[in-house]
């Protein structure tokens, strides 16, 4: 059962490909900088270097996290990971706001009622990630909008130059984005696979899951990507850049600590601070709802979803 | 910077547009002047042919700008702005060749009582393209000068009412003479056209206006 379980865990690095990793070049492609091409291609290079380089420690958490909880056979980690893949699935169908980092942990609480122990206080961490994310963003894209207004706008005051900034800010903040979320949500595709459950080595977690995930941005993402893109077109170009970069830093913060978290929610995070700067209110109840219920709703539905799978499969086996 | 090197070059064709524009239009004061003057003479006509060069040339040098953004040079959205600045600014060119035009086939002359309003209108509208030039020069080369530049802006704008006000006293003292009113006509429409150029003036530094606002980090 070892590497079909890792299958499980394949579908849902697609889906994170082709759902989280739009956010990455959204705001580029939709102003036409950044070709759709360009994007994917850049995006599903760095998300490989990414997890390659950043990945191992989150790899290490979520693996040890799943393990103390209970899963510890490949059975079980394939019906937490399958129930995790059904869950972002069935939230993206239903267009309801999804992360895959909050599904995968619900998925591992959710087999771990019925088939372990599950690790509540260990999860608290995950949990207070989770909320950290988007009131980080909000201070970072604050400071670093207040940063751009004081002292950069001033040096990029010349048209070509301004132009010339914001493509190449583009292009770094999508390729830093997408190396931050390799590193950081690579965790959530291959993670339980690692550690004392030794399906697959880090090496090979760190590969399959970047693959999984960069196979996802290639096949499947134009649509997320437009959706993203056309919420963030209606900022300003320096806006829309300072919203990447911002979500880049704290995801790839998250992925030096360890902890899978959801870039869509650090780019609200950013879009709010920004607001904050501007005296202008960006906070919708449709965007507070959105958070809201991706924090708790994604790791319920995805724990319930769980819960049957291993009261089917895993209980009567 | 050779890094800004395609941008530059575009950004020189804009100015190099504009100064073009502002030849046709100091060629066709000078054609007016003329009119004024010396009545509907050769040199009018050579004038209004003179015009018509200048405007092939804003015409050409608008065609390179275009072939320069196809390039793919600068932001999607700063395209359209320059785009758009770049017809406004176009269409200057193409009323100037288009009224002389006019003038010389239908023999128009204006009236003395006139010929002070049209002294006026084209005088304040020389004064609005020659700030519009540096507006344009200091947006695209320094935006935080440009934006300390709103009293310029006002100044477009007041002159452009000025110029709706010789505009309408014209027009007023010529339904008030006695002459035909087919020739009133005919007299009326070249005053307004006259007159608009000024109006495409003002949509130019509104035009301007919105960039720099747009581009306010």
């Amino acid at each position: 059962m070892g590497l079909p379980s890792v299958l499980a865990g394949a579908v849902l690095g697609w889906a994170l490909g082709s759902n989280g990793a739009s956010n990455c070049f959204a705001a580029a492609v939709s102003t036409r900088i950044v070709k759709y091409r360009t994007a994917v291609i850049l995006t599903a290079i760095f998300v490989i270097i990414g997890a390659y380089a950043e990945g191992a420690k989150g790899i290490f958490k979520i693996g040890d996290y799943a393990y103390s909880s209970g899963i510890d056979t490949s059975t079980k980690a394939f019906f937490v990971m399958l129930a995790a893949a059904l869950t972002v699935t069935l939230m993206t169908v239903l267009h309801l706001p999804v992360s895959t980092s909050q599904a995968v942990i619900g998925a591992i609480i959710g087999g771990a009622l019925l088939g372990g122990k599950p690790d509540f206080t260990e999860g608290i961490k995950f949990f207070i990630a989770w909320f950290a994310t988007p009131f980080g963003a909000i201070a970072i894209s604050f400071v670093l909008y207040k940063i751009f207004e004081k002292y950069v706008e001033k040096s990029i005051s010349n048209y070509e130059i301004y132009d010339r900034v914001i493509i190449i800010g583009y292009y770094i903040s999508g390729i830093f984005a997408a190396y931050s979320l390799g590193g950081n949500n690579v965790a959530n595709v291959t993670g339980i696979y690692v550690g004392k459950l030794d399906i697959l080595s880090v090496k090979a977690a760190v590969i399959i899951g970047g693959i999984t995930i960069a196979t996802g941005v290639l096949t499947y993402s134009k649509g997320v990507m437009k959706t993203v893109g056309e919420s963030l077109v209606t900022l300003s170009p320096v806006s829309g850049l300072i919203s990447v970069f911002t979500s880049a830093i704290v995801v790839f913060i998250y992925a030096k600590i360890g902890i899978p978290v959801s870039a869509s929610q650090a780019i609200v995070g950013a879009v709010i601070g920004i607001g904050l700067v501007k005296g202008v209110n960006t906070i919708s109840f449709k965007t507070i709802r959105n958070i809201v219920f991706a924090w708790f709703g994604t790791p319920t539905i995805a724990g319930i979803i769980s819960l049957f799978l291993f009261k089917i499969f895993v209980l009567n086996s | 910077m050779l890094l800004f090197k395609k941008e530059r070059e575009m950004l020189s064709l804009v100015d190099k547009h504009q100064e073009a524009v502002l030849e046709c239009y100091e060629l066709f004061t000078e054609g007016l002047k003329e009119l004024n003057e010396k009545g509907l003479n050769n040199k009018v006509e050579i004038l209004a042919k003179k015009v018509g060069e200048a405007e092939s040339k804003a015409d050409s040098v608008r065609h390179e700008i275009i072939q320069s953004l196809l390039k793919g040079v600068l932001l999607p959205e700063s395209r359209r702005e320059l785009l758009k600045l770049i017809e406004l600014t176009d269409e200057i060119a193409n009323k100037c060749e288009e009224i002389i035009k006019q003038i010389c086939l239908q023999q128009i002359e204006f009236m003395e009582e006139i010929k002070p309003h049209i002294r006026e209108i084209t005088e304040k509208t020389r004064i609005q393209l020659i700030k519009i030039r540096e507006l344009v020069n200091m947006v695209f080369s320094n935006m935080t000068k440009a934006h300390s530049l709103q009293d310029e802006l006002i100044d477009i704008e007041r002159l452009e009412s000025e110029v709706d006000d010789e505009e309408y006293n014209a027009i007023y003292k010529l339904f008030r003479m006695k002459v035909e009113l087919a020739r009133k006509n005919q007299l009326k429409s070249i005053i307004a056209d006259i007159a608009d150029i000024s109006d495409i003036a003002e949509d130019i530094s509104d035009m301007l206006e919105m960039i720099m606002v747009l581009r306010k980090v």
